[in-house]
């Protein structure tokens, strides 16, 4: 099992961003676009995911508050780091895009230290436009609790459309 | 008084004022605790709420509100799609923002300002208000443009609105961050104050903590001084009392010589015929004048003890010799009042002071006679433990009531005045006991019953040496044995009273003038024995002894002195004398000392020729041992020539001025009188030494005194021939 993490993560070091491996093309309508330091797309070095792509991904339910919603809400999608995994993405930040221009860089740590996930769902229903939708950057802030500031929330990015991996 | 007072005062101020200081000190940390758990709580509460900043969302919400109006606009102009969906998008983008407005979770609370609350409110409505009209705007429909148009001037209405809610959330950001800052400067200063505060009550308690040392080492300092003056005090009185000690032995020891003189004189006056009453007299003035000496030795002794005198040295003892000493010397009396005496003393030879041992058994067996009228004593000697050797004195007399016992032993102490007229004594006897047998590091009691007798013990640790010898003690009973001694004296009249003693106790005698005379003499022959007087021209004696004894480690050497005291006996015995003999030398004494010595005597002491005197007459008992010892006729040609020497004294204390010169002539002179009884010349001589150099009066006194005393010599001479010649 290691051996064959080791070997995938070999034979992705090797590819290299350069020889791209394909990605399935979307089906439905693309709402996340990623770009940058990645190894796999599926049009001209973006790598493009409709809500079944990210659907088909694993899951994780973080329950929370935040500054944005009266009491805990339930949220759920794919970790950060499990869409980055898939699209064979390697940097340092990721610049996390929302549809009014707006923008925050996401050290690569936090996805590595933190279940941050790209919330598809709020309380098992798809989120529109008006309801900070399609995808909501969501940090479990009431699992750890030091991330209830500031830089944090800068970070918790909502009306996502793309993320830049940058080196 | 004053100063003391007032330093009490200070001292109590200012540990009330230690108090107060670090009560303040308390309270300002404790104060200064609870700012900053404020501050902490502050930024704590602050935390734990989820906030946003309030015024990016009213940025936000303005900036779509333009952005909306200007895409409106745009739409309404162009007609385009592309447009539409932008504005749609922007109104979508509103629209999830407005309804943030309304929501208290921005560090900035907006609900708490009434300006802002409301405008965030009205806004909100607004743009919900506009949800269906913008739901129903299709841009193919032929009234889009009009729609739009409908819209422009309702949004455009809102602009100022949004702006106006910007800039109030800009102002309330502001002096929200104002009055944040204001109060953490507020704590701040608080805390900076409290801190003041802190220092200066910590700075008071040192000074006055430093104060306070100050003043304790001063009252140490005080304390040490004032101790050291009671010490010296202490020292004083010490060195005092042991100077009444030293006075009170030295005046005892002068006043036995006048009181020899009077039992002396007595004698003679019993010797005259005389009627029957004045005879009873003078047996009185005989019997009160020894009393009277005896209190004095008593006394002597006492306050020698009392000066922390005791001689601890300890000599090879055999304790049933001791035990045969006691049982001669009270054997008579005992016998005398029909008591019966027996003493069982253990046969071991162990290490003791013999002397004090013998000095307290002598003070409790007199005692134990004295107090008995019918019955005995019974003196026994056991070792309870190895190093301790127990004596106990059982009596048959009056006995003592529990309670008196602890008045025993206590100095002057008799029970009561009866018992001191029925059985005389100075009360000093068991005192002196208790300092004996103490002062040797060991104890002595008592165990009576009124009417029952009296068991006094005592306890003296000792060393065991071993077995005695089994034969009885040598001195009774051995061989006669004569002896070669060499007599070391400067003084001729001594020197040729000694050797008659000496040849007729049947001893050969060779003569040495000096110390120094000695150490020659011994360079080339050893004798059995050397006598030798201590205070000699040329070579004292204790020094002599010294130069013999680096090589002469086993040769007897008797010391012969005029100073009846301890010290003396101890320095000759420390010069390595063997013993030692006090002036005048009689007979006895020489006989005991050689006895002593291992040798025996020529005689047994039982068989002694010496008659025993009649009294304790020193006159008589040394001129009746001279004459015992080298007959009438010598004794009335040292007579002679004492009367020959004395018109030369007569000259040569006139022509001689220089005091040791003066010294010299009238120790020799004292030697001479004591060697012939003469108490009282021989006493003034001394005493004329001490206040040299001597006066007319003095010369003439002594020669006087001489005088008188000679012709007392004489007429004694001449009686003792009388019932020689009879015989």
């Amino acid at each position: 099992m290691n051996l064959k993490i080791a070997l995938t993560a070999l034979a992705l070091a090797i590819a290299g961003p350069a020889a791209a491996v394909e990605l399935a093309a979307p089906t439905g309508p693309v709402i996340l676009g990623l770009s940058g330091q990645i190894g796999a797309t599926n049009d001209d070095g973006i790598a493009e995911f409709d809500l079944a792509m990210l659907d088909a991904l694993d899951q994780r339910v973080t329950v929370t508050t935040t500054p944005w919603h009266e009491g805990a809400q339930e949220f759920s999608g794919p970790l950060v780091s499990t869409v980055m995994a898939a699209v064979g993405a390697q940097g340092s930040e990721l610049r996390i895009i929302a549809v009014n221009d707006y923008s925050a860089v996401m050290p690569w740590a936090d996805i590595e230290t933190t279940p941050v996930i790209l919330a598809t769902r709020h309380n098992g229903a798809e989120m529109s436009l008006r309801q900070h939708g399609p995808i909501f950057v969501i940090y479990p802030f009431d699992e750890h609790p030091e991330l209830r500031n500031e830089l944090y929330f800068g970070r918790s990015v909502w009306q996502v459309t793309a993320i830049e991996v940058l080196p | 008084m004053m100063r003391k007072r007032r330093q009490n005062r200070n001292a109590s101020g200012s540990r009330y004022g230690v108090a107060a200081l670090s009560a303040i000190a308390l309270v300002a940390v404790l104060l200064a605790g609870a700012l900053f758990m404020r501050l902490l709580d502050n930024e704590r509460r602050m935390d734990s709420v989820v906030r946003e900043d309030a015024l990016w969302a009213f940025y936000q919400a303005d900036r779509h509100m333009r952005e909306i109006e200007k895409l409106a606009s745009m739409a309404a102009a162009v007609g385009t799609t592309s447009y539409h969906d932008r504005l749609i998008r922007s109104y979508d983008i509103l629209y999830s923002r407005v309804r943030l407005l309304e929501r208290g979770s921005f560090t900035l609370d907006i609900t708490a300002n009434g300006t802002l609350s409301a405008g965030a409110r009205e806004l909100s409505q607004f743009v919900l208000s506009l949800e269906p009209r913008m739901d129903a705007l299709d841009p193919d429909s032929a009234d889009y443009a009009q729609a739009l148009a409908g819209l422009i001037p309702d949004i455009t209405a809102r602009l100022p609105l949004s702006n106006e809610l910007l800039i109030a959330a800009n102002s309330a950001n502001n002096s929200l961050r104002v009055a944040d800052r204001d109060q953490r400067s507020q704590i701040q200063d608080h805390l900076a104050w409290l801190a003041i505060v802190l220092v200066l009550a910590f700075m008071g308690i040192f000074v006055l903590l430093i104060l306070q040392l100050r003043r304790m080492l001063r009252a140490n300092l005080l304390m040490g001084l004032m101790q050291e003056r009671s010490n010296r005090r202490a020292l004083r009185a010490q060195a005092a009392s042991r100077a009444k000690s030293v006075f009170l032995a030295t005046m005892s020891h002068e006043i036995r010589t006048p009181l020899n003189g009077i039992l002396g004189s007595t004698e003679l006056l019993a010797l005259d015929p005389r009627p029957q009453a004045q005879t009873h007299r003078t047996a009185t003035i005989t019997a009160s004048a020894l009393l009277l000496r005896d209190l004095i030795d008593r006394i002597l002794d006492f306050s020698r003890l009392d000066a922390g005198i005791i001689e601890t040295d300890t000599t090879a003892t055999d304790l049933a010799q001791t035990g045969a000493f006691m049982a001669a010397a009270f054997a008579e009396g005992a016998r005398s009042k029909g008591l019966t005496l027996s003493i069982d003393m253990p046969r071991r030879c162990v290490m003791v002071n013999e002397q004090r041992l013998r000095q307290v058994m002598t003070n409790l067996i007199g005692n134990a006679l004295k107090f008995t009228t019918e019955g005995g004593v019974r003196v026994r000697g056991t070792f309870p433990k190895d190093h301790i050797l127990r004596v106990e004195v059982e009596d048959d007399g009056i006995g003592i009531a529990s309670r008196d016992f602890r008045h025993l032993f206590r100095e002057f102490s008799q029970l009561d005045g009866s018992h001191a007229r029925n059985f005389g004594g100075t009360g000093l006897g068991l005192a002196i006991c208790r300092k004996v047998i103490e002062g040797l590091g060991g104890r002595i009691g008592v165990e009576s019953l009124p009417g029952r007798g009296s068991t006094f013990w005592f306890e003296l640790p000792i060393k065991p040496v071993g077995d005695a010898i089994a034969q009885p003690p040598a001195v009774l009973h051995s061989p006669m044995q004569s002896l070669d001694v060499l007599v070391a004296e400067d003084n001729e009249f001594n020197l040729e009273v000694v050797c008659g003693m000496l040849a007729h106790l049947g001893h050969r005698v060779h003569i040495a003038r000096n110390g120094q005379e000695a150490v020659c003499a011994l360079a080339r022959w050893r004798p059995d024995l050397v006598l030798m007087d201590v205070q000699m021209p040329v070579m004292d004696g204790l020094q002599a002894t010294r130069r013999i004894r680096e090589s002469e480690r086993d040769l007897p050497i008797i010391g012969v002195t005029a100073n009846a005291f301890e010290e003396d006996r101890r320095a000759c015995l420390a010069a390595g004398m063997t013993d030692f003999v006090p002036k005048p030398v009689t007979t006895g004494a020489l006989k005991q000392a050689i006895a002593r010595l291992g040798h025996s005597a020529t005689a047994p002491l039982a068989a002694d020729p010496v008659p025993v005197a009649n009294s304790a007459d020193p006159v008589n008992e040394q001129l009746l041992d001279l004459i015992d010892a080298m007959g009438t006729e010598v004794v009335t040609t040292l007579v002679q020539r004492f009367e020959t020497e004395l018109p030369r004294l007569r000259v040569e204390l006139a022509a001689i001025a220089d005091p040791a010169g003066q010294d010299a002539i009238l120790h020799g002179f004292k030697g001479a009188a004591l060697t012939l009884g003469m108490t009282r010349t021989g006493a003034l001589a001394q005493e004329l030494r001490a206040t040299l150099p001597l006066s007319a009066e003095g010369a003439a006194q002594l020669l006087e005194t001489a005088e008188h005393d000679l012709q007392g010599a004489q007429l004694y001479v001449a009686q003792a021939k009388a019932p020689a010649a009879c015989a």
